[in-house]
């Protein structure tokens, strides 16, 4: 057997990649005890197995030569380093799992709604078994009359819905009607990375027919235009504007943003579909 | 079901798929932060639909912001554009950013708070001098007393970079006076100074001292909600 090692020990040392020398050296031995199990069994003494055995493994050089060839020292390397490599991400992966940190991601893999109706459940700024939504009828309905593109996005208006409300006046006492309005604003774009122009919630103007004008500055007495939701996914981002007023719609609605290279869509009003 | 055993080439291979695959994950946990500040700018001009701004300058350098590691100014037309960014381990993350819409295309921000630091920003480039004069007033009553009065600051400004000046406004009155004007300078230049009526003029003058713009603005506006 100590024969044998030295021989072992003369093949590995040839082989450059010093991390590789021990599971060599172990498939040299396992190849040999192999060897000379066979020949113990075949009737060969022990010695005798031993030193045939020893014999058919070849020599030293010439197969240390051809061990250190398969065994390139920088494929030895580039394996350790994607192995570690691996192992860090998977321990920074678990970690993060751990904080809830990929809670975020689901949302960004959860389609937008891109047609149908953007206000299933009824008015979309107040919550369910809110006086708001529960008396409020839907009584137009509309969509931009085109698109835009603007930054490489695609802006669209895919929804708009004016919501009339019964209420009793708080200074006559008698009925009154409030009318509620949602303009959803669309920007698709194919930048994954990106999340949307978000700084439009805070720019966009609206005109309608009867001149009236609103916009997302905060005005006691009227006007607004103001953002609410926000949803997106990796291609699609929309964002949901609400005004109010005690009109009812008119034809029509024009969405405005002045900056940059400015743009509107308008919007005409249709009746809802029974 | 058994998979095929791979040779270290193979095996290689599929580390480092795993390795991109991670590296994506990581990048999408981080918003896909930008390689390049000119990166930053252009994924911050996009927020509000804007296209070829011009990068004036970096309001703080990096690892001297209080909160960011860095701001970004940049022009587009009579817009100005200030940009946050942070260094992440993948790169430059955009943070909170704020569009000015100035016709002359000048702005002025206030930054720290001991003492008041203005910044004006844009199109400076022709100034050879700048002048800022900040008139702050302070009129009410508490307690039983009563304030009436007002106090004209005045700044020359440094020039930072060609589209920069900085003002440094210093306090008038010493630490142990009670005078109503003292207090009401103490309370503006102790952070209160987006709450005073202030009637700020910044002037701009060429190298003959000839006046070449006069800026009157109803306040100055706080930097500081950028590091939010």
């Amino acid at each position: 057997m100590r024969e044998f090692y030295q021989w072992r020990d003369s093949v590995v040392k040839q082989v450059r990649f010093r991390p590789d020398r021990t599971a060599v050296a172990e498939e040299l031995a396992a190849h040999y005890e192999d060897h000379v199990k066979d020949l113990e069994r075949l009737g060969y003494d022990r010695s005798l197995a031993e030193s045939r055995a020893l014999d058919a493994m070849g020599d030293a050089e010439e197969i240390g030569r051809a061990l250190d060839k398969a065994h390139k020292p920088w494929l030895g390397w580039l394996w350790l380093v994607s192995r570690w490599g691996v192992i860090a991400c998977a321990v920074l992966i678990a970690f993060f799992c751990l904080l809830g940190s990929f809670a975020g991601l689901k949302d960004d893999l959860t389609p937008v709604r891109r047609e149908g109706d953007y206000e299933p459940e009824g008015l979309h700024i107040v919550g369910e078994g809110s006086p708001e939504r529960e008396d409020s009828v839907r009584i137009a309905l509309g969509h931009g009359t085109s698109t835009v593109e603007r930054a490489g996005y695609t802006l669209s208006v895919p929804y708009a819905a004016a919501w009339e409300q019964p209420l009793i006046s708080g200074n006559t006492g008698g009925p009154c009607v409030q009318y509620w309005y949602t303009i959803v604003v669309a920007a698709d774009d194919w930048r994954f990375w990106d999340s949307g122009p978000v700084g439009i919630r805070s720019m966009l103007t609206a005109v309608d027919d009867a001149g009236r004008t609103y916009d997302t500055a905060w005005d006691p007495d009227g006007g607004n235009l103001l953002p609410t939701l926000v949803d997106s996914d990796l291609f699609r981002a929309v964002y949901y504007f609400y005004t109010w007023s005690p009109e009812p719609p008119g034809e029509w609605l024009e969405i405005s943003y002045p900056y940059g290279d400015p743009w509107s869509i308008r919007v005409e009003w249709g009746e809802v579909a029974e | 079901m058994r998979f095929p055993k791979l040779n270290r080439k193979q095996k290689i291979a599929r580390n480092f798929l795993l390795i991109a695959l991670a590296l994506l994950l990581f990048e999408w946990l981080l918003h896909f932060p930008a390689l390049t500040k000119e990166g930053v700018l252009r994924r911050a001009e996009r927020d509000y639909l804007l296209e070829n701004s011009a990068l004036l300058f970096i309001g703080r350098e990096e690892g001297l912001s209080h909160f960011r590691e860095g701001t970004l100014y940049a022009r587009n037309g009579d817009l100005l554009l200030a940009v946050n960014y942070d260094r992440t381990a993948l790169g430059l993350q955009a943070g909170f950013s704020e569009i000015y819409d100035e016709p002359d295309g000048i702005l002025c921000l206030s930054r720290d708070w001991w003492p008041l630091e203005v910044m004006a920003v844009g199109a400076l480039e022709e100034a050879d001098r700048a002048e800022l004069e900040v008139t702050i007033h302070w009129d009410g009553s508490s307690g039983g007393r009563e304030w009436d009065t007002q106090r004209t600051y005045t700044a020359e400004g440094q020039r930072k970079n060609e589209y920069s000046f900085t003002f440094h406004l210093a306090p008038y009155y010493a630490e142990a006076d009670n005078s109503p004007e003292a207090e009401m300078e103490r309370s503006f230049f102790d952070g209160g100074g987006p709450n005073f009526a202030q009637t700020p003029v910044l002037r701009l003058y060429d190298a003959e001292g000839t006046l070449l713009h006069e800026k009157s603005m109803d306040y100055i506006e706080w930097e500081n909600f950028l590091h939010w």
